[in-house]
């Protein structure tokens, strides 16, 4: 794992804050350009910060299926080409890519401030699943994102008695959080009954527990904790960025362990010298039910086996010791591909800044969201990325 | 032209190089790494475990293995026909192997169970080919 030790341990990177964020409300807008939802998200996040345009020196991308440039169909409206556009694909964690590439832009000394921004139009694929590779030998053979997630889940509930029901609350939980986030696609609350009665996409998964085909964007104003300041009483502080790739496992690998998140996590810890007793509020990858379970033990919120119960006990509602996705998360706020790794900072920087309203976690001081996806042969995703925040 | 004919009706993947056949019995065809001894499926030529290269040789597998688990998928893409099942073979060679499985039958199916590998359709492309590939049969 010394790989992405050495920047921190040899290196003198600089610190990082976020000093303003911007998110358009998920949802389906089929009539609108991609490239304007990307520069609204840019704007309410200069608005954010307090910022001109010029104070930006680099400006990095990430969309999945957005196309080509799409930094630059952002940008070029405002005027604000010229600088370096970096264009990230990460699949799911396309956004929270270009978040690590923006920290690294800074940390490195090379830039003072840069602008980042996840954009994605999933309407204009026309519904259904997520389309994937077709190179890739699994998806050729019938793989679909549900179903990747359906076979973890179903091997979870056998191996650990986890139920229906357990899947089935955490929807319950999601859109419970959501009816108090403006910006989610889905705020109606639902029932345990009404989650497992909700039509099949692959079973065990029911409609409501996947996360649902939508646009969007959100972006965020990165800059040096010494000059952050300058701009904003309020800035907060990146205390760890990484981005892993998945392990390569040709034979057997237990799907209830999630590995590249649990080597994601063990890294943003150690970078942070924080533990996961020491997050106050968390923003995990639910792009289906059985995920929030899988990441809240691989994240160290509880042992392995045990994330049903504590689940149960109410732990990760928005009043309990570790909240996660007060959101709605991807399940309720959304998941346009791209945009979710911003979507998830802006929701951890609301709550740190005490600006969450109606589902703001108290006194939450420490933050960490985490990004991973992609359905790749042999991988157990194909991308991970995690931050963690600290005001 | 027949030969055209008959390729556009039915068309293997990735390949019959993938698998021999044995009667109604199927064998999937991999690469065994000589220097560290890691079995792969589909076969390959440089050994991603070890990094060794022209150290490959084929091996055939078993023709069962066990089921890890699986799903019943209700929504996919259009050149699949839904419901059909998937699921993660575990061979006894070390190799675990995505497919399609022969029913969608939850009375059928069981985790842990053991399937035979076989020849049978998996989707329709969009030149109307029927495209065939090896599947999973619960016994």
């Amino acid at each position: 794992m010394i790989f992405l030790s050495i920047p921190v341990r040899r290196f003198s990177m600089r610190e990082v804050a976020v000093i303003g964020v911007g998110m358009i409300k998920f949802g389906k807008y089929p009539e609108r350009m991609l490239s304007s939802m990307g520069r609204e998200a840019v704007l309410l996040a200069m608005k954010d910060a307090g910022i001109q345009r010029d104070d930006i020196e680099a400006c990095y991308s990430g969309t999945l299926k957005g196309g080509s440039l799409l930094g630059q169909r952002i940008l070029k409206d405002l005027g604000m080409t010229g600088m370096p556009i970096n264009n990230m694909e990460n699949a799911c964690s396309s956004g929270s890519s270009a978040l690590r590439e923006g920290w690294l832009g800074i940390a490195s000394g090379l830039y003072d401030m840069v602008v980042v921004v996840g954009s994605e139009k999933l309407s204009a694929l026309g519904g259904g699943t997520l389309p994937l590779e077709r190179e890739d030998l699994e998806v050729s053979q019938g793989m679909v994102m549900p179903a990747l997630y359906a076979m973890r889940a179903r091997r979870y509930m056998a191996d650990f008695g986890a139920t229906p029901e357990h899947l089935a609350k955490v929807v319950v939980k999601s859109r419970k959080n959501a009816s108090m986030n403006p910006l989610a696609q889905f705020r109606q609350p639902t029932t345990v009954e009404q989650v497992l009665n909700s039509r099949m996409i692959a079973d065990p998964f029911t409609l409501f527990q996947c996360c649902p085909t939508g646009d969007g964007a959100a972006a965020a104003i990165l800059c040096s904790m010494d000059k952050a300041r300058q701009f904003t009483n309020r800035p907060v502080r990146i205390r760890a960025s990484v981005l892993v790739s998945g392990k390569f496992e040709p034979g057997f690998r237990d799907m209830t362990v999630p590995e590249i998140t649990v080597r994601a996590s063990k890294l943003a810890y150690e970078m942070a010298g924080l533990g996961p007793k020491d997050v106050h509020v968390a923003e995990v990858h639910d792009a289906f039910s059985i995920a929030e379970l899988l990441y809240y033990e691989a994240l160290g919120f509880c042992a392995h086996g045990e994330a049903p119960k504590l689940l149960d006990e109410g732990a990760t509602e928005i009043t309990g010791p570790i909240p996660v996705n007060p959101s709605g998360g991807l399940i309720s706020k959304g998941h346009p591909v791209g945009a979710t790794g911003l979507a998830q900072l802006a929701e951890i920087i609301w709550q740190l800044r005490e600006q969450a309203g109606s589902r703001q976690v108290k006194g939450a001081k420490v933050g960490l969201i985490h990004c991973t996806g992609g359905g790749i042969c042999g991988l157990d995703h194909g991308a991970c990325s995690m931050h963690i925040l600290e005001r | 032209m027949t030969e055209q004919k008959e390729k556009k009706e039915q068309v293997y993947y990735p390949g019959d190089d993938h698998w021999e056949m044995e009667n109604d019995v199927l064998h999937l065809i991999g690469s065994h790494c000589r220097k560290c001894g890691q079995n792969y499926f589909p076969a390959r030529e440089i050994c991603p475990k070890c990094f060794a290269e022209g150290q490959m040789e084929k091996v055939r597998f078993s023709n069962q293995g066990r089921l890890y688990s699986y799903s019943v998928v209700h929504v996919a893409p259009k050149q699949f026909s839904p419901p059909y099942a998937v699921g993660y073979v575990d061979f006894s060679e070390g190799v675990r192997v995505l497919g399609q499985l022969t029913t969608t039958d939850p009375e059928e199916i069981r985790l842990d169970m053991d399937v035979q590998t076989l020849l049978g359709k998996i989707c329709v492309d969009e030149e109307g080919h029927e495209i065939v590939s090896y599947k999973f049969k619960p016994l």
